[in-house]
């Protein structure tokens, strides 16, 4: 039967060394004990063998594939449990003494100077003397080296070696350098006290020895050096000072005689002085009262010089076109940077709308400035007086119906002045609300101008002035009021696109051109994006390219269209296909058909009231015109673009063909060879290469090179997916994370044990406390009883004795 | 004296309530037409008067044929007697010819002018038709469609004249032939059958009937639509009826027919190539039979550009669904990227078929190249809309051949491949594209480069030259949806413009030294002041 049980095995083996079962019932056995007992060192070991064997839990076999095999040999690789936590608790048991000795106990004094430190078994007097020698030694070591040095100087410097005492703190040959003393030591020569004590039992000439030999500069003669000469230079200095000093001494005694000159003059103007000053003191006060309430003088506007004024403007300029520019590129936000930026605060916050805008024209119209006045040309203005009556007559006419109305009473010369008069009655600041009055009155005049055109007698030439008056009147007006006119000209353009849908003809007329025209002179063209402009853009465009041009007057229209187009883009060269397109349709147009070209008349510029009254001789002019305007976009926008050669392959063939077919009519053949030898001058210049649009920066692709093992293994695991530094570097990783674990670990365990410490300290503590309360108590009722019980004895003795 | 009306009703009550003694009024009634047919020209929708009298007779006549047929009186073959027979029979021949043939199709096919009296009489027809399908069958519930009233009426409607009669072919158009099967069934059976008659009633080379045609087929409500809503005209219509591919042979011919009229407008025919794909090609037996046609259309050199688009639009239709062998494709494809191509009203459609041509992998870099180079040179000169949907084409292009990414971007002139620029920078680059070669494999476009999209870059509207912009970018979008960039046009993006709100306000530019001081010039002042525009004056 197997013996499974700990405790059966335990027995039987117990039984095998003869520990168990054996009863000393007698003596005689008793003593036979006693022999044995002798033996209990061998008995003792081989229970504790037994033991060993028995108790599996308490070892440790330690893992033979991981550790060395040498240090196995040495070790024992079976290594008691319980020994171990034995060892362990005891180390914490004195770190955790320590610890308790030494807590509350920071920031003791430590004395490092000379057998203070550590051990020292020697005697107050001793040690006093021990200093003494110390001294005394290395004075004279200083001693030695001075001469020395002396010697390999050949006496440079007639140094005067005094005594040197180590606590002269009036030695002038002090190192310069500021040092930590403690009781006039160097705190940090204690090792070489230390040093020099342990060798006391030398000779001491015994460091010379090596000093008379011939030598390099020790840093001490060096440093001694500079101090010799630095204290020649004191002494120097010194002398100088003696000198000064006694010059100082000479004027003070020639002070005394100019005082006494000077008191003999002082005494007249002395005391009227006083007396005034008095007088001011109590004034004083007052005065900066008042001062401190007056207003700051401020440096007045200078007036400027012809040149500065012309600078200013420069300048004035410059900015602008700075703006220009950024607006160009498409940069709006620097425009105006409070105003603009408030205005983007306000979209953002999407609190754009018409009760906003009312509410700031309403703001605007509260403080109209003489600023805010239209001013035109004195001149002007008599003239106008002589004519039209008193101005206070007129009312703003707030729509183009009221101002025919009004305009019909006065001769077609004097509707300037009429307007004029108008615009100077109702001055921003002469009453609320004219700033809108006005504003209507620029729609009006916009209208105006386009009704002009439109019903204008062809042949009305003086009129013509009128025109160009209100022009300028409008130019003036649209600079105060463009922001709030946008949404009429925005309204205007979209009237324009639908009577377009309508009729392609209905907008062929002079008001459209001049609608674009007005447009392109008041606005900025050159804009990247414009609320006016772009749109006005589309529909030109949508024009040049939509309208059927098959007729002269269409062509016509056309050219005047292309102009603008063109002019629009002085700036910004933008490019705009539908330019092109609608001069390849002219000039096929021009090379189809056969129009009446035969007879060679003068340039002449095409008339804008006369658009709707094209006659048939009219051809050539428009034809020139449209070369004109064509060579005008060449040289102005296209000759920039990198498609140049392009177009002009879309442009030669038809103007070589143009130029056979008019090769008759000298003028035109003319502009036509010029034009195309000007395209032969821009191809020849153009160097024409490849685009390079890609040409980005360049991006780099990680290259993954297979890697070979030597010696593969295929049951190891291989990482390939890493480089060998990342590999290494997670593998600190790894250990740091299991390290900082096991210190957790640690500090936790330590923090426990220290916890049960205290709190077995704590409950042992109240232990001896309650047991001494015990004790007391005990002891005062036993005295209290012994008492009592004397009490009751006497008492009963008393009793007894009655 | 009594009024107009007053008479009818008398005769009509008499009609109705005296029995067969007073049929001979009908004759009285039908003489009434004869007062007025002197002067057709009086019958319009101005003669109020004229107009309700006439259309009241009609309705009275058709009231009191309704009656009699309901009387079964109209069908001799229903006769009991000999008697009976010869008055049914004189009945009908009223009802035949003083009826049907004198008054209602003679208003259908003779008045000149658009008036709703013919209108009428269409209706009153196609109750008669009605009519007809219920009691003039052999017995009573016998399936029968009156084949042959019906085709009078088309014969009268196709008949020559000068008249345009599409009002009345509309009315009929939405009112019956839209709504029912059977009319449709029969209407291109009878059409056929009248197109194959040798005495030929019907002209083909009249450009109205092609006009009659098109009304009446532009619609997607057809016989043979599987979702198409139809009901039943008559109330029991032949099993004949249900023959679908009667009705495809029929409808095929009769297409075969007008389509050989050569007197077709331009007009019509673009609208006939543009349903042709949707509204046509699926409904033919043997659709293969356009083939001849739409080659002829697109390969023909005289035509105009939009027919070729539109032909291919049905070509490539014929090839995509019916093997149709096309030789030359795309050879003849790159013939038809001329300048005025761009500016088409077709624009968009020819867009989406160009960009399923070309999205094939398998086709040569030259090939490809020869396209966009063409493309990009027809955008120098075209509208905004057309940039805005061409540009995203290259763009796919681009990203689906890379090969042709050297046409944007040459590494050789790049500056800092010194080696390789240092070669070329002073030299003169000469374009080897050959605008002029017709065949797209030998342009020799992959060596040029796309300077127009360059150009484009600063075009005049921010938008589209932002969008030109992106082939500086890198080309990290993997294509862009072409259907997106097709809807662009003036108008489009005039209304996108004038919809913004007003962020940054207007900038003014008053300069004079780049604007002038004057709008124009004067013209009789000969100094010449700075002005604004240099070849206009007022």
């Amino acid at each position: 039967m197997a013996k499974n049980s700990q405790l059966q095995r335990l027995k039987a083996k117990l039984k095998e060394n003869g520990l168990h079962g054996v009863r000393y019932a007698s003596k005689k056995s008793k003593q036979k004990a006693k022999i044995l007992n002798k033996e209990d060192d061998s008995k003792q070991d081989r229970i504790q063998e037994i033991r060993d064997s028995m108790n599996v839990f308490d070892k440790t076999s330690k893992n033979v594939k991981k550790a060395n095999i040498l240090v196995n040999a040495n070790n024992n690789s079976q290594s008691s449990m319980s020994e171990k936590r034995q060892l362990e608790y005891e180390s914490k048991l004195m770190s955790y003494n320590v610890n308790k000795a030494n807590t509350n106990k920071n920031n003791t004094f430590k004395d490092n100077r000379f057998g203070e430190r550590g051990f020292s078994g020697l005697s107050e007097e001793e040690k006093i003397l021990e200093r003494y020698k110390l001294e005394q030694i290395k004075q004279f070591e200083e001693q030695q080296s001075e001469i020395a040095k002396d010697f390999t100087l050949n006496n440079k410097v007639s140094g005067r070696k005094g005594k040197k005492s180590l606590y002269n703190l009036d030695d002038d040959e002090d190192d310069g350098m500021f040092k930590l003393t403690h009781g006039g030591h160097d705190l940090f020569e204690d090792e070489v006290l230390i040093e020099a004590r342990r060798n006391k039992k030398r000779s001491v000439p015994e460091n010379t020895e090596d000093e008379v030999v011939p030598r390099k500069k020790t840093k001490k003669e060096v440093m001694s050096e500079i101090i010799a000469k630095s204290k020649q230079y004191k002494y120097e200095r010194q002398e100088r000072q003696n000198e000064m000093n006694e010059q100082i001494m000479d004027l003070d005694e020639d002070f005394e005689d100019i005082l006494s000159e000077l008191k003999s003059t002082e005494k007249k103007s002395g005391k009227p002085k006083e007396e005034n000053e008095n007088i001011k003191f109590n004034d004083y006060d007052n005065k900066v009262k008042t001062l401190q309430f007056d207003k700051r003088a401020a440096p007045q506007d200078r007036v400027l010089t012809e040149k500065e004024l012309q600078d200013k403007e420069e300048e004035e300029k410059k900015e602008l076109e700075k703006q220009r520019e950024l607006r160009m590129r498409g940069i709006f936000n620097l425009d105006n940077e409070d105003d603009e930026r408030l205005d983007i605060e306000k979209l953002d916050e999407g609190f754009w709308n018409d009760e906003d805008e009312d509410i700031q024209e309403g703001e605007d119209a509260d403080v109209p400035d003489s600023d805010d006045d239209i001013v035109f040309d004195d001149k002007e203005k008599e003239k106008g007086n002589d004519n039209v009556e008193d101005i206070s007559k007129f009312e703003c006419p707030s729509t183009h119906k009221d101002l025919l109305l009004l305009l019909n009473g006065y001769p077609i010369a004097e509707h300037v002045d009429v307007i004029k008069k108008i615009i100077q009655s109702h001055q921003p600041k002469l009453a609320e609300g004219n700033d809108i009055k006005l504003q209507n009155l620029t729609k009006v005049i916009f209208q105006h101008l386009q009704f002009l055109i439109d019903t204008m007698d062809i042949n009305d030439d003086e009129s013509v002035e009128i025109l160009d008056e209100l022009v300028i009147i409008f130019v003036k007006l649209i600079e105060k009021y463009s922001s709030k006119l946008v949404d009429f000209l925005r309204g205007s353009i979209q009237s324009l696109q639908n009577k377009f849908e309508e009729s392609h003809e209905s907008i062929i007329k002079p008001s459209t051109i001049l609608f674009f025209c007005l447009i392109g002179f008041a606005y900025s063209t050159s804009d990247h994006y414009h609320l006016i402009v772009t749109p006005s853009l589309i529909l030109i465009n949508e024009f040049l390219e939509q309208i059927q041009y098959n007729t002269l007057q269409n062509v016509k229209f056309g050219v005047m269209l292309l102009e603008i187009n063109c002019r629009y883009q002085t700036l910004s060269k933008r490019y705009a296909p539908e330019s092109l397109y609608f001069i390849t349709k002219a000039i096929d147009m021009f090379n189809s058909k056969n129009i009446a070209l035969q007879k060679d008349s003068d340039y002449e510029e095409l008339s804008l009231r006369k658009l709707l009254h094209t006659k048939k001789g009219e051809s050539i002019n428009i034809l020139k015109n449209l070369l004109l305007n064509m060579e005008k976009s060449l040289s102005v926008v296209w000759k920039e673009k990198v498609a140049i050669n392009e177009i002009c392959d879309i442009l030669e063939p038809r103007l070589q063909k143009l130029h056979t077919k008019y090769q008759t009519i000298d003028t035109l053949a003319d502009s036509i060879k010029r034009i195309v030898s000007n395209i032969d001058d821009i191809r020849n210049e153009n160097l024409h290469h490849p685009l390079i649009l890609q040409n980005h920066r360049l991006i780099s692709i990680p290259l993954i090179t297979p890697k070979f093992e030597d010696n593969f293994n295929p049951d190891k695991k291989y990482n390939n997916d890493l480089s060998p530094q990342q590999n290494e570097i997670n593998k600190l990783k790894k250990q740091i994370h299991k390290e900082s674990k096991f210190q957790l670990k640690q500090f936790r365990k330590d923090s426990k044990f220290s916890q049960e410490l205290r709190t077995k300290e704590m409950i042992s503590d109240k232990q001896a406390y309650h047991e001494k309360m015990k004790r007391i108590v005990n002891t005062i009722n036993t005295e209290e009883g012994s008492e009592r019980n004397m009490y009751e004895k006497e008492k009963r003795l008393r009793q007894g004795k009655k | 004296m009594n009024t107009f009306k007053e008479q009818v009703d008398d005769l009509y009550k008499s009609i109705v309530d005296g029995g067969a003694k007073n049929y001979n009024n009908i004759l009285k009634l039908t003489s009434f037409y004869d007062n007025y047919n002197k002067d057709l020209s009086s019958i319009n929708d101005e003669n109020e008067d004229v107009m309700k009298n006439l259309r009241y007779l009609t309705h009275i006549l058709y009231k009191i044929f309704y009656k009699l047929a309901i009387k079964l009186q109209l069908n001799p073959s229903m006769a009991t007697n000999e008697k009976e027979a010869i008055l049914y029979k004189w009945l009908r021949k009223n009802y035949d010819l003083n009826f049907k043939n004198k008054v209602i199709y003679y208003y259908i096919g003779n008045l000149s002018n658009e008036n709703s009296l013919s209108l009428d009489c269409i209706d009153i027809l196609m109750k008669c038709i009605e009519l007809e399908a219920t009691f003039f069958a052999s017995k009573m519930g016998a399936s029968y469609f009156p084949n042959k009233t019906l085709q009078k009426l088309i014969i009268t409607l196709f008949n020559e004249s000068n008249d345009d009669k599409s009002y009345m072919v509309t009315h009929f158009s939405e009112n019956y032939y839209q709504k029912y099967a059977d009319v449709q069934f029969y209407f291109q059976i009878e059409l056929q059958s009248l197109f194959e008659e040798s005495e030929n009633n019907i002209k083909l080379d009249s450009n109205l009937n092609a006009g009659y045609w098109l009304a009446l087929v532009n619609h997607d409500n057809n016989y043979d639509d599987k979702e198409a809503d139809l009901d039943v005209y008559v109330p029991h219509p032949p099993a004949l009826m249900e023959n679908e591919g009667k009705f495809k042979t029929a409808f095929e011919n009769n297409w075969l027919n007008i389509l050989s009229n050569d007197k077709i407008t331009n007009e019509q025919f673009k609208m006939i190539l543009t349903i042709l794909h949707k509204r046509v090609i699926p409904r033919l037996n043997q659709p293969t039979k356009l083939m001849d046609f739409l080659t002829d259309c697109y390969d023909n050199k005289e035509s105009d550009l939009s027919v070729k688009l539109l032909a291919l639009n049905g070509l490539f239709n014929l090839m995509h669904t019916f093997n149709l062998e096309y030789p030359n494709f795309y050879t003849k494809l790159y013939a038809l990227f001329t300048e005025e191509l761009l500016h088409l009203k077709y624009r968009s459609r020819f867009i989406r078929l160009i960009e399923l041509f070309l999205r094939s992998s398998h086709l040569s870099i030259n090939l490809v190249a020869s396209f966009i180079k063409k493309m990009a040179r027809l955008l120098l000169t075209a509208s905004p809309g057309a940039i805005v949907s061409i540009l995203p084409l290259i763009y796919n292009l681009l990203k689906l051949h890379p090969n042709c990414m050297i046409l944007i971007h040459d590494p050789e002139y790049v500056p800092k491949n010194y080696e390789l620029y240092d070669k070329v920078k002073n030299i003169k680059f000469e374009d080897p594209f050959d605008l002029n070669e017709s065949d797209p494999e030998i342009t020799d476009a992959i060596n040029s480069s796309l300077w127009e999209i360059d150009t484009l870059m600063s075009h005049y509207h921010p938008n589209v030259a932002s969008l030109a912009k992106i082939f500086k970018q890198p080309f990290r979008k993997l294509n862009y949806n072409i259907e997106d960039f097709l809807d662009w046009n003036y108008k489009t993006l005039l209304e996108n413009e004038l919809k913004r709100k007003i962020k940054i306000l207007p900038s003014l530019d008053l300069d004079e030294n780049t604007k002038g001081n004057k709008l124009f010039n004067n013209e009789n002042t000969s100094e010449k002041k700075k002005t604004y525009l240099n070849t206009i004056k007022w």
